[in-house]
C-alpha cells in the first residue's frame, strides 16, 4: 500500500456521509531514526473538505506566519477530521469506509 | 528501563506532508539521492486487522523518481509522467525506486538523511548518465 492509495479518497462515515478527502497521514514512531531500529506506524488520516491548508505546511498550527495566512487556514484546518486506522472499515480504490459517524469523530477530537 | 532510555523511546507524531513527504534524500556521502516522492507501507486489510486487533500498517520504504511521482500527480499530467520515467528505466521494471527504512539514518531539517553513498542506489542513473555522456565531453568540464 501506497500513500497515494490513501491521499486524495475520498471518506464516508459509517451512515453514508460524506467526510471530505483525505488530506495528510499521521505516522507515529517509538523513538527516532538515529535510535536505530525505526519503526514508523500510519495511525490516522487527516480528512476534510478542504486541502489547502495542509499542502502549504499548515496542517499542524506550528505555522508562524504570514498573519493572514495563519488564521485563514487555522480556520480551514479546524474543520479537519482526523480519523484513526482503528476506524477504517473498508479501503476501495478511492473510497474510504469508516465504521463511525462524523459526531463519534468529533467527541473523539475534543 | 533507564529514565534516559524511556525517554528516547518515547512515541512521536509526524504528518506526511510536513515530514516527509517533499523532502530531500541525501545520501551519507552528503550527496543528494533525490525527493521523498511516495510512501510504502506493509498492507493491512482495515476490516480484519481492526477486528482482530491488529497493528497499523508499518512505514517500509520512501520511493522516490517518476514512477513514484506519477500516481500523486495523478491526471493526464500524472499518466504522462509515469510513462516518461518507465521509458527511462533501463531493465523496463514499472516499481518505483525504493529505499527501505531502515535505511534511514536522521531526519534534519536538511532532509531524510540516509545511511549507505548516494552512489549505492539506483536513484542517480539519469543524473550518471548525463555526466558520462554529456558533461564529462565538456571541454572544461573537469572529467
Amino acid at each position: 500500500m501506497k500513500a497515494t492509495d490513501l491521499i486524495g479518497c475520498a471518506v464516508y462515515a459509517a451512515d453514508g456521509e460524506e467526510l471530505g478527502h483525505v488530506h495528510d497521514l499521521r505516522l507515529e514512531s517509538d523513538g527516532k531514526p538515529e535510535d536505530g531500529d525505526w519503526r514508523c506506524r500510519l495511525t490516522g488520516l487527516v480528512c476534510g473538505s478542504s486541502a489547502i491548508g495542509h499542502r502549504l505546511g499548515y496542517g499542524t498550527g506550528d505555522m508562524a506566519g504570514p498573519w493572514p495566512l495563519t488564521s485563514l487556514l487555522a480556520r480551514w484546518r479546524r474543520r479537519s477530521l482526523t480519523v484513526p486506522w482503528r476506524d477504517v472499515d473498508e479501503l476501495q480504490p478511492g473510497r474510504i469506509t469508516l465504521r463511525t459517524s462524523r459526531r463519534q469523530l468529533e467527541q473523539m477530537q475534543r | 528501563m533507564t529514565r534516559k532510555a524511556a525517554t528516547r523511546k518515547a512515541t512521536s507524531l509526524m504528518w506526511a506532508n510536513e515530514g516527509l513527504l517533499d523532502r530531500l534524500l541525501i545520501g551519507i556521502d552528503g550527496e543528494d539521492v533525490g525527493m521523498v516522492d511516495n510512501l510504502e507501507f506493509s498492507d493491512a486489510t482495515p476490516a480484519s486487522g481492526a477486528a482482530s486487533g491488529a497493528a497499523e500498517p508499518e512505514l517500509t520504504a520512501l520511493l522516490c523518481g517518476p514512477l513514484a511521482f506519477g500516481p500523486r500527480l495523478g491526471g493526464r499530467i500524472g499518466t504522462w509522467w509515469t510513462a516518461i520515467g518507465r521509458r527511462l528505466r533501463p531493465d523496463g521494471d514499472p516499481a518505483p525506486n525504493r529505499i527501505p527504512i531502515q535505511l534511514v539514518r536522521r531526519i534534519s531539517h536538511r532532509g531524510v538523511e540516509l545511511a549507505v553513498p548516494a552512489t549505492e542506489l539506483p536513484n542517480r542513473r539519469v543524473f550518471d548518465w548525463a555526466r558520462s555522456r554529456v558533461v564529462d565531453k565538456i571541454p572544461g568540464s573537469g572529467a
